[in-house]
């Protein structure tokens, strides 16, 4: 319990940082931080999946596209404002999250992976050739927002309060009943099912709120950059949140966010450096996984551990 | 619509059921055997595509040009695939399949980017021998020679990987180290040696598959991606692991793909998904595939 109110005394204080930054940076800088905030939350709902749930998907980036391009369609064709459009935009994914999730479970392992990646890949054919709806490969562009966005100051504190709702929502999710029963399923479905819960249930609930918090990051994506185009939904875009969960390491809370905030700077100094930042990449995924297979965190933690030759606090 | 036109749109599709099923077959294969989807799988097709263009390229005035790439390409990928089955994936079989798919995964990114950087995001030209480029009439329907030539190396790949995998004893030995890997090492066969072998197999195959496919289209950037895709959807449909299941599948998704271009150009791979959605709800490990854990 003392560890609990330790934490939340850090976010506090983070949150605190957070505000006074917003004051304090320049603009250039809160662009980059709302950019680590929303990849974050990006991050953290594959991390539901991946990390709680077990389940490998390589399409994660279908829902992101999904509710930006729904944010961004509703924004052109109605007079909703933003916060509405992401609220309906968020339940459009859910709904496609159910769909895509109903069928996708249906499969084993292995096959899940294919099959999310598939229907990513699908999603990303619509979209780049529905011109009439989409765009087609221009993508929709300077959607009109509210005048009160366009200042970067009050749409920074606008996603670090929704990226920071999520996280707390996220938390506790998982801390429920659920979320312990989440777990098991991934550590042991033979047993959930003998203590009469529902594995394939539980995992279709995962699959939703993932595909739902995904679909908030990608709303307040088109919030930030006032447009959408196919490469959010194309597969390379789903590699990002892999490598950020990567990272931080696979079984624990903070990790994706951390792994965001390394994978933006990443991002930033590589932008300048190559072009060939899937490269880069796919080199950093490789190395993390023949080496790191619990993250760089997670290596950390356990030289550390070894070093002090303690428990470590993390028993997530 | 008459016969011929019929007939027509049906070598068209039949063509590039043979060229996915060479491809599929490949992944199939090492799925079977080893356990391990391979991603990268497209990516090292796109690679001998580019590969062909570049050795085409060298040799263009030569008649033989594209015969040596046909022998060229695919060789060079395999190689690539040993070193890719000895340094990377031997290290990681005992961990998770995450980390497994994870790794493919990232040679994804790594190979496509290599790609871009050696060939340019233009797309390329892979010119058709003269021998091959010719058409002929049949029942009044014009067709090209190199699709009929497409579809008897399609149908040669599907009997000989039959006989090689049924009849021979490296067939019967592969098999066994699918159906029971612990046993089949207990007899004293060494199954690293067999996974190395199945691995470069398979990327041959890929490589086969992208040598061939490079005067029908142009070589460009995403080739990968859509072959995989469909390539997955033929493996899904088939039934992971089982040849038979490529083959069939590979057809049936080739004729969905060119009769559904009639109806709705561009997203007639949409049907090809609805065959697969269809497939997973009744069959959910594929038609010729065993059920899996």
């Amino acid at each position: 319990m003392k560890s609990q109110v330790k934490v939340w005394l850090i976010v506090l204080l983070a949150l605190g940082v957070l505000a006074v930054l917003g004051q304090v940076l320049s603009d250039f800088y809160i662009r980059v931080v709302m950019e680590m905030a929303i990849l974050g939350l990006f991050a953290q709902s594959l991390n539901l999946i991946l990390g709680y749930g077990g389940l490998v998907t390589f399409g994660h980036a279908a829902f992101y596209g999904f509710g930006a391009y729904c944010v961004a369609i509703l924004l052109r064709d109605t007079s909703l404002s933003l916060v509405p459009a992401i609220l309906a935009g968020t339940g459009l994914t859910a709904i496609f999250g159910l769909a895509v999730g109903a069928v996708c479970l249906r499969a084993a392992k292995l096959y899940f992976a294919i099959l999310t990646l598939a229907i990513s890949q699908l999603l990303f054919v619509l979209v780049f050739q529905w011109y009439g709806l989409t765009g087609g490969d221009n993508g929709i562009h300077g959607v009109k927002v509210s005048a009160w966005m366009l200042n970067s100051r009050n749409y920074y504190y606008f996603v670090i309060a929704m990226v920071g709702l999520c996280f707390l929502v996220i938390r506790i999710i998982l801390n429920s009943p659920f979320g312990y029963a989440l777990r098991a399923s991934r550590d042991n479905p033979e047993r959930v099912v003998f203590l009469g819960l529902d594995v394939w249930r539980q995992r279709l609930i995962a699959f939703v709120l993932a595909a739902v918090f995904a679909g908030v990051a990608g709303g307040l994506y088109v919030g930030y950059d006032h447009m959408a185009y196919p490469m959010l939904v194309h597969w390379s875009k789903s590699s990002e949140p892999i490598l950020m969960v990567l990272l931080g390491g696979i079984n624990s809370f903070w990790g994706p966010l951390a792994g965001a905030v390394v994978f933006v700077i990443m991002e930033m100094i590589m932008g300048q450096v190559t072009v060939y930042w899937l490269f880069i990449l796919g080199l950093t995924i490789l190395v993390l996984v023949m080496f790191f297979p619990k993250g760089l965190w997670g290596w950390v933690e356990e030289k550390l551990m070894r070093y002090f030759g303690k428990a470590a606090v993390n028993a997530e | 619509m008459e016969f011929r036109d019929l007939l027509e749109i049906a070598i068209g599709g039949l063509t590039s059921a043979m060229l996915l099923f060479i491809f599929a077959a490949g992944l199939t294969l090492v799925f079977g055997v080893l356990r391990i989807i391979n991603f990268a799988h497209g990516a090292i097709f796109m690679l001998a595509a580019y590969l062909s263009y570049t050795v085409t390229k060298a040799f263009g005035q030569a008649g033989y040009s594209f015969w040596l790439a046909l022998i060229a390409a695919p060789l060079v990928v395999t190689a690539l695939g040993v070193a890719i089955e000895i340094f990377l994936l031997r290290p990681i079989y005992h961990r998770e399949h995450l980390m497994q798919l994870l790794l493919t995964y990232s040679l994804v990114l790594v190979i496509v980017d290599a790609t871009k950087f050696l060939w340019g995001p233009d797309p390329k030209m892979v010119p058709l021998p003269s021998v091959l480029g010719n058409q002929v009439m049949l029942f009044g329907a014009v067709l090209s020679v190199y699709s009929l030539v497409l579809i008897a190396i399609g149908l040669a790949a599907m009997v000989t990987l039959w006989l090689f995998l049924n009849r021979t004893n490296l067939g019967h030995i592969i098999r066994a180290g699918a159906f029971d890997p612990e046993m089949t090492e207990v007899l004293g066969i060494n199954l690293k040696l067999v996974y190395t072998f199945i691995f470069a197999l398979g990327a041959w195959m890929a490589g086969l598959a992208g040598v061939l496919m490079a005067p029908l289209t142009t070589v460009s950037q995403g080739m990968d991606a859509s072959m995989l895709i469909e390539a997955f959807a033929v493996v899904v449909i088939g039934g992971m692991g089982s040849i038979v299941g490529a083959f069939i599948a590979s057809i049936l998704v080739g004729m969905v793909n060119s009769f559904g271009l009639l109806w709705i150009p561009g997203v007639a791979i949409a049907f090809v998904f609805i065959v697969m959605a269809v497939v997973l709800v009744v069959r959910p490990w594929g038609l010729f595939g065993r059920p899996v854990k």
